[in-house]
């Protein structure tokens, strides 16, 4: 279970930096 | 002396106290974070330097807003995995004088989340479950470096307003830094001794037997937990984290033992939230800017433990009807004493009540689930305002900053001039990213209420049906979205159901946020500064507060009505029919 609570934590730190680049790509659009 | 009158004293002296120290604290933050050779930088300044060097930093290297928030993510995402194997290695680990055995996975899960959001949600029992080196090394850190990442992010926001034709918005190392060595550690380390004289304990001492007075055959002895309480506890507060070391948090005795520091406790929880917003105005070059906001997250304040007051002191009307007194008087509290401590009282109660939910802070005093319907409809409703009335460490700034870009935005609309804030030109991705930030909270909110109130594992926690099972739930996700950490007590949320839900909504509920606050803060920085003209809308004004006000209270109300609706306000009017 360690393991799976472990990998929770690095998916939602993916799903952030996923956002980030997301909204990086909103600011650059004229 | 009238317990009104009472009331209105202490409201004066905890506003009063805090207030005061606005001007100083405000303008030392605005030093400190903007690199100024105070004196704390001349004397911190080479162990600072030397904290660069061995991770390896360039301090001069700004960074762009992308860069800056990666960095915040990886930072929080390596506290939440050292808490984490802290809570799970406890057993093995030094300081653990009751041998408490490791937390379970879910529960260590949810705790870390809960730790490095700022949330404090605590689905467990301090003093049954965490032994002093996880409490002082896992939590108290992450009470520090939690609070800092607030800070820091409602500073990079202020620069975005500052800066013009700029790339960059700060270094996220520098700042977190200088936020907890020169602000968050001297303030704490000063609390804590004040509490310490107090008598709130401090100690790696074994749990204690003691005869009570009380004692009988079958109860001979009672066991006292021990710890390092208050070097928590001050943090907790003026971090506005709330999490305490005891399961009954400030109102154990040996976490809030007097009235005093009842006081003391509550002016620590309003003291930077209400300062940041002099940061802001010196930091921007006006600080009538921030005087603005600041009247703004006062008046809906001060409303609302106004009506918690006068709900708990009116009291229980079922109560009233059996013919017992409720009245105040030299001899009784009076109103509704359920969940109360005696030595602090209904007027203590309700402010620290409404005080502990207008920030994020979350820590409790008095058990808001026994409280009125109308009056825990108030720590409730300042949770899903949004958490600005003043909000937190950082996080009541910056999301009143972005209510306050909705308000002109607004107030622009109505009248055909492209809206304008602080110099700054609020255009269509700044309204994009404003959306993303308010909207972002309910949805988690109201989309995991819904789940859990459907599914059996969400339902099984709730000991009280109905109404108030309802508010219990409705509760839970609210303080775990907006990152308050309080709860109402009768929702058993130790389950793997809620230690994976509520931890989901901790992280998305502060995280989604911070990523659009810090995108919005690049997006300004980038603009030209437009200079104040004939047709700019004053925002300093009694107009500009009430246009904030009313855009809180219209997102806040539009969201959260119909869910209010079947929780305390149903409750409520079933008490009044006696149902």
């Amino acid at each position: 279970m360690d393991a799976v609570y472990l990998l929770i934590l690095f998916a939602l730190y993916g799903l952030s930096h996923a956002l980030v680049r997301s909204l990086a790509r909103l600011r650059d659009k004229p | 002396m009238n317990a009104a009158v009472m009331f209105y004293l202490l409201l004066a002296t905890v506003l009063g106290l805090a207030l005061l120290c606005v001007r100083p604290l405000g303008g030392y933050i605005a030093d400190v974070m903007e690199g100024r050779p105070t004196l704390a930088l001349r004397v911190g300044g080479r162990f600072e330097g030397a904290l660069y060097r061995l991770s390896g930093v360039d301090a001069r290297r700004e960074m762009s807003w992308s860069e800056y928030a990666i960095a915040l993510l990886l930072f929080n995402l390596l506290g939440a995995v050292v808490v984490y194997a802290l809570q799970r290695l406890q057993l093995h680990l030094p300081l653990n004088p009751q041998q408490l055995a490791a937390v379970s996975p879910d529960s260590s899960f949810n705790t870390a989340v809960s730790f490095i959001t700022n949330t404090n949600w605590q689905g467990y029992s301090g003093e049954s479950t965490m032994g002093y080196l996880v409490q002082m090394t896992g939590l108290a850190v992450q009470n520090f470096l939690s609070a800092a990442t607030g800070i820091v992010v409602a500073i990079a926001l202020i620069r975005g307003f500052a800066r013009h034709t700029a790339q960059v918005i700060g270094n996220f190392w520098v700042d977190v830094t200088r936020s907890t060595l020169y602000i968050l550690l001297p303030l704490a380390a000063v609390l804590a001794l004040v509490l310490v004289s107090q008598g709130v304990i401090q100690n790696f001492d074994g749990y204690k037997d003691v005869t009570p007075v009380t004692a009988t055959a079958a109860v001979p002895t009672q066991t006292l937990p021990m710890g390092p309480v208050a070097s928590q506890e001050s943090i907790k507060e003026l971090g506005t984290n709330g999490g305490g070391f005891f399961n009954a948090n400030s109102a154990h005795p040996f976490e809030n033992p007097t009235p005093l520091t009842d006081l003391l406790e509550i002016v620590a929880i309003l003291l930077i939230p209400f300062a940041l917003t002099y940061t802001f105005g010196k930091m921007i070059g006006d600080t009538r800017q921030g005087w603005a906001i600041l009247a703004a997250m006062l008046i809906l304040l001060v409303s609302m433990i106004l009506v918690a007051y006068y709900s708990e002191q009116h009291g229980n009307p079922l109560v009233a009807r059996q013919g017992i007194d409720q009245v105040a008087s030299h001899a009784q509290s009076g109103g509704n004493m359920e969940g109360k401590e005696t030595r602090f009282g209904i007027a203590a109660s309700s402010i620290f009540a409404a005080v502990t939910t207008g920030t994020s802070c979350g820590a409790v005093n008095t058990m808001h689930d026994s409280m009125t319907p109308l009056g825990g409809f108030v720590p409730l409703f300042l949770i899903q305002l949004g958490e600005l009335a003043p909000g937190g460490v950082g996080t009541g700034l910056y999301t009143a900053l972005i209510f306050a870009i909705l308000g002109v935005f607004i107030a622009g609309l109505m009248i055909g001039r492209t809206p304008e804030y602080v110099g700054k030109k609020i255009e269509a991705t700044e309204m994009k990213l404003a959306s993303i930030f308010i909207l972002t909270t309910p949805f988690i909110v109201l989309t995991g209420t819904a789940v859990a109130v459907a599914v059996a594992a969400g339902k099984a926690g709730v000991a009280n049906p109905g109404a108030h099972g309802f508010s219990e739930i409705l509760y839970a996700f609210s303080s775990a979205a907006n990152n308050n950490g309080s709860a109402f007590g009768g929702l058993s949320a130790n389950t793997p159901f809620y230690n994976l839900a509520l931890g989901l909504a901790m992280w998305f509920g502060r995280f989604w946020p911070i990523v659009a606050a810090l995108a919005l803060a690049g997006s300004l920085a980038a603009k030209k500064r437009i200079p104040v003209g004939e047709g700019t809308m004053p925002t300093h004004g009694g107009l500009f507060i009430a246009l904030l006000i009313g855009s809180i209270l219209l997102i806040g109300v539009l969201t959260y009505v119909p869910a209010l609706a079947l929780g305390p306000v149903v409750e409520h009017f079933m008490l009044a029919a006696a149902r």
